[in-house]
Formats: structure tokens, sequence, C-alpha cells
């Protein structure tokens, strides 16, 4: 066999072997960590209550639970291109609140983390703001109570979805 | 087999459908940002009862017309127009093309009326629904991916070209890598498995299509526009070699501060450093390319837009490799930084060579002369100024962020001090924005009143080059 092709065999092998250890090897390694106490917690609100396989046109109203409804609401209204659901590990979980452990994640789909923060951060909102009216002015009109946002002001969103976006971010304790 | 093959249409029709679908998705994703930018410098500026017209819902939408309308369908015309010319034969099938490109274009609507009424699934990048993921796999990627390989299997040449390695090694990876990333949709994965799914997808459809095909149209149009033969194979079986093993894996960087495992983290950070060498391989080789023809830089029009990219492939690697290890991702993570890298190679390095790749290709494949230099002039500088100006904004704004999270003031102060930059984003972002529909008239004029040439004459060397 000429060298070449014996080099060539190699430089494939690694690279598929690498695609796998950390794919198939990643992934198997995750879905065994124990899902945590809050992580129970969440599941109840955020285990498949998004869009899937079951549910592909799945709407607020058909979610079981108000936070849950209220999930779908924050997903199709994409509050998560601009508020993170990931206090970062390395410094802001003074102001945010702590980062989330491996197992409080566990059952959730969509996890939701975010990429691109232009918002305060939300995984903790429910113990940070507790004022119910708060965040029912601030979704009609967030500037009159938070100068300076960039925040859309949600004049369409319906009473309900309004109520069930409000269950969702108490429930983010 | 015989009803894709037999009585074919006549030879680039493919290929000319796909450049000007491309254009017209060009024109409307950037439109479309014209939202998202002023959004966010002047939330107010526009109707709020009308939920079409909010960041949150218009965001993806862009997203998806620049990435998968006009990005992906440039890709797919230069594949069919590059792919034939390699191997010295005709497209496999240019009605599969053309069928190709109008389920493309039938797609696009459905992912426009499907992200704007917010139906999505939560996941960046991956945010179809999945009859939407089964559609783009069966109607958008495979075929594409069939007539790629069938071109490359009937060739008429003994070896390839590195163009059509990437060609043909593109089209399996993104088949691939668009699955693994749908496999949350389809399968119950969950929690951190379906968070690095998702990135991996995400990283990956840049790292093996977007990036490997922009260098392929480059390894094509750079040598072949400018007469020289290609400075190196060997640096470009490193190239290619290197991308595959090292842009493979680096998915997990994009979660540095999420609670995956930690050798996760360190393998796709180790990785993500190592693409510096595809990355400088590629941009040494067609810069050495050029050697004794720097001239022709500022006299073809298609050489200084390709060129163009392939320069803003230098600053884009070196931050791409730095950004994502842990000494500096804490910094920058989530802030408009990141948003300026993302644009520097969709918008800077990938963009740029496609508009090259056009500008070469359609004038040839219409057998006639591009209508007026001059507009390709001005749509070049238009863009370039555009950009840097928009690039020099989102990234003096993402180092405010990044400086208002460690020293943790109130969030609305940074929110605050970033909006001199969000309005220099949108005002320079218009520049952008506005340039594209005088590419699209250009080449539509190229169509219909551009001087006929003769079958083998070069079109675009042919033309003056004024202005």
């Amino acid at each position: 066999m000429p060298k070449y092709v014996v080099g060539a065999i190699l430089v494939v092998l690694v690279i598929f072997s690498s695609i796998f250890v950390t794919i198939v090897g990643g992934s198997t390694y995750m879905a065994t960590i124990p899902q945590s106490e809050l992580g129970k917690h969440h599941e109840e609100i955020w285990a498949h209550t998004g869009w899937n396989i079951h549910d592909p046109f799945m709407t607020g109203a058909d979610a079981p639970t108000p936070a849950s409804r209220g999930k779908t609401v924050f997903i199709r209204e994409g509050c998560w291109w601009c508020h993170t659901l990931l206090p970062e590990q390395t410094q802001d979980w003074t102001y945010f609140g702590d980062p989330p452990e491996a197992g409080d994640v566990q059952g959730e789909s969509p996890s939701l983390f975010g990429s691109d923060r232009k918002a305060p951060d939300l995984l903790h909102i429910g113990s940070r703001n507790r004022v119910k009216a708060w965040h029912y002015v601030h979704h009609r009109n967030p500037r009159a109570v938070t100068p300076g946002s960039i925040m859309p002001a949600f004049e369409y969103l319906s009473d309900e979805d309004m109520d069930a976006l409000v269950a969702f971010l108490e429930s983010l304790k | 087999m015989g009803f894709w093959t037999k009585d074919d249409y006549a030879e680039g029709t493919a290929a000319k459908h796909f450049f000007f679908s491309a254009i017209v998705m060009l024109v409307i994703g950037t439109l479309l940002a014209i939202i998202t930018s002023f959004r966010l410098a002047w939330p107010d500026i526009l109707p709020n009862d009308i939920p079409w017209l909010h960041f949150g819902r218009v965001r993806p939408v862009h997203v998806h017309f620049v990435i998968f309308g006009w990005i992906f369908m440039a890709f797919a015309g230069a594949m069919c127009y590059i792919t034939p010319a390699l191997c010295k034969t005709k497209l496999w099938s240019e009605r599969l093309g053309v069928w190709n490109c109008w389920a493309w274009n039938v797609g696009m609507v459905v992912v426009f009326f499907t992200l704007i009424n917010g139906l999505t699934t939560g996941r960046e990048y991956q945010d179809l629904i999945w009859p939407v993921d089964v559609y783009v796999l069966l109607f958008i990627l495979l075929p594409l991916a069939v007539n790629v390989w069938m071109t490359m299997l009937n060739r008429r040449t003994e070896g390839l070209y590195v163009t059509l390695w990437f060609f043909g090694a593109s089209a399996l990876f993104i088949i691939l890598t668009y699955f693994i990333g749908a496999i949350p949709d389809f399968f119950p994965v969950t929690g951190l498995s379906e968070a690095y799914m998702t990135w991996w997808h995400a990283h990956n459809v840049l790292g093996l299509w977007i990036t490997p095909v922009s260098a392929a149209i480059a390894y094509y149009i750079i040598p072949k526009i400018s007469g020289n033969t290609l400075y190196s194979h060997k640096i470009g079986h490193l190239h290619f070699w290197s991308i595959a093993a090292f842009y493979s894996t680096p998915g997990a960087h994009h979660l540095m501060g999420a609670p995956i495992p930690e050798w996760l983290k360190s393998f796709a950070s180790v990785s993500g450093v190592l693409i510096m060498i595809p990355a400088l391989a590629f941009v040494v080789n067609m810069l050495m390319t050029m050697k004794d023809k720097w001239w022709m830089f500022t006299k073809n029009i298609s050489l200084q837009w390709a060129l163009t990219g392939v320069l803003f492939a230098i600053p884009l690697n070196i931050q791409g490799a730095f950004q994502q290890t842990r000494t500096l991702n804490w910094y920058i993570h989530g802030t408009h930084w990141i948003v300026a890298h993302a644009h520097l190679a969709l918008l800077g390095f990938s963009t740029f060579i496609e508009i090259g790749a056009i500008y070469y290709g359609l004038p040839k494949l219409l057998k006639r002369r591009l209508y007026s230099m001059k507009l390709a002039r001005i749509h070049f500088w238009m863009t370039a100024i555009g950009f840097l100006g928009f690039w020099i904004s989102l990234t003096g704004g993402g180092l405010v962020q990044g400086a208002a999270k460690v020293y943790e003031v109130p969030y609305i102060e940074s929110v605050i001090a970033t909006h001199p930059y969000m309005v220099g984003r949108a005002v320079f972002g218009l520049l952008i924005i506005f340039a594209q529909p005088i590419f699209l008239y250009n080449m539509v004029m190229t169509a219909r009143k551009g001087e006929r040439v003769e079958d083998d004459a070069p079109a675009m060397q042919a033309a003056p080059a004024t202005a």
C-alpha cells in the first residue's frame, strides 16, 4: 500500500474519532448527569412544552400550565434573542444570580441559554423582582418604568399571553 | 434517472436561476435588517402593535434570508457553474438544479411565514420546526449534493482540483451537520445535550459548509481571473484536511459559560485555536497566487470583491481563534463584539467572495458584458465602507458591554452607553442595505441590455476597467 494511502486513512480516522468522541461521547455523558431538585421543578414547566416531534405547531394555548404557556410565548416573541437564561460562571452571578448546575437543565427543551445578551439575564428574575404589576407595565411600555430601555413595547400581546408570560417569569426562581 | 438527464435544459440554466434567486434573497434579507438595526437604536421608531415589525420576530427571518437564502443559494449557483467547468463536462442535471432552486425559493417562503409568526424551535440556527427541517434536508440540501456528486462522477478529467474536494466533501458535511442539529427536534434530547447539539450544528454550518465552500469559490476564481496557477496544491491539501479535523469539533465553545463538562470545553477551545492552520493556509495560498498580478486588484471588479473577502479572513480568523478561549471568552461572550464577528464572517469574508464570483460568473452565463462597471464600483464601495463602519460600531459597543459586565454596573447603564454604537451600526448598515438593490438592478440590466459577447470571449476581462 502506498504511504499516502496509510496517511489518508489515519487522517480520516482521527477526524471521525474526534467527531465521535465529542458528539456521541459528549451527549451521552451529559445525558447521564442526574437531574437536580431545581431541575425537577423546572421540568414541570419546561420539559417538552416547546415545539417537538409530538406537536410542531403547538401554541401557547395548548400548554398545560400558565408558566409553560408563558414559555411558549417567550419563545414565540423571540425574548430569548436578547434575554439569556444563563448567568455566566465567570463573573456575573452577583447581579444575575447563581449559574445553573449541570443537573438543573436536564429535561428542559429547549434550554434557551441564549447567545447574544442585549438585556438582563432572566434565570432568577422570579426572585429578583417579585412585583407582578411591574412586569405588566414593563411589557406594555418598558420605557415607562425603565428609561433608556430598548426592549420592544409588546402592545399586541393578548391578556392571556401576558398573564402566561408573567407566570413564566415568576417561575424563574 | 432518465427524467433528470434526458432533454435537459440549456447549460447554465440552473446556475442562472440560483444566482438571481440568491441576489433577490440578499436584497430581502438586508432590507429586513433595517427593522432589526433601527429597533435596537430607536425602539419606538416603528408601530408597536404589529408583531411582524418586532425585533424578536424579524431577527431570525433576517438571519435565515441572508444565510439560507443568499449565501446558500449563491453557493448552489457557484457549484452548478464551477463543478462542470472543472470536470470538463456538463452539469449532471440542469433540470434537477432548476427544480432544486424553485424548491429552495418555496422553502424560503415557508421559512418566512413560520418564523415571522413565531413558529420556531427556540434553538438558534436550528430555528425551523421539524417539518421544515425534513423539507430542507430532502428538497434543498440532498438534490444539490446529488447534482454535484453525479457531475463529479461523470467528469472527463483525471484528477480533482482543490475546489472540487471542498464542494464534494462540504455537500456531505452540510447534510450530516443539518441532520445532527435537527436530532433534538426528532428525538427527546433535552438539556445540556440538546444545547450542545444545537451549537455543534450552528458552528459546523460555518465550519464545514460556509467557510470551506467560500474558500473553494476563491480557489477557482482567483487563479482563473488572475491567470496565475494556484500557488500550492500542498497547502490546499493542508487546508482541506485541517479544516475537516479542527473545524468539526469546536461547537462547545459557544457554551463556555454553561455547565457542560470541562473536558468538552477544552476540546472545543483547543481545536478552535487550531483553526488558525486552515485559515492561514487558505489566506497565504490565495495571496501568493496573486503574485505579480496585484495590479488587477483595483482593475477587475470580481477580484476586488473576492480578494477583499480573503483579506477580511485574516482579522476574522484571528478573532475566531482566540475569542473562544477561556481567557477572552468571559469578557466578550454574548456582547455585540460577537455580532460584529459573525458579520465579519458572513458579510465580510463569505459574501464578498460570492459577490466576486457572481460578477465573474453571471455575465459569462448570460453571454453578455456587465451592464455598468460604474454601478458595480458604487456597489463595492457602499458595501465596503458600510461594512467597516458597521463592524467598528458593533465591536466598540461590544467592548463597552464587556466592561459593563466586569464592573457589574446596573444593566440598563450598558444599554444607554451602547446607544451611540447602535446608531452608528444602523446608519452604516443603511449603506450596505441600499447597495444591494443596485447589485440586483445591475444584474437584471446585464441580462436584458448587456452587450452580447461571443461564446468563448471572457466577458469580465473584456469589460473596460473604468472609474
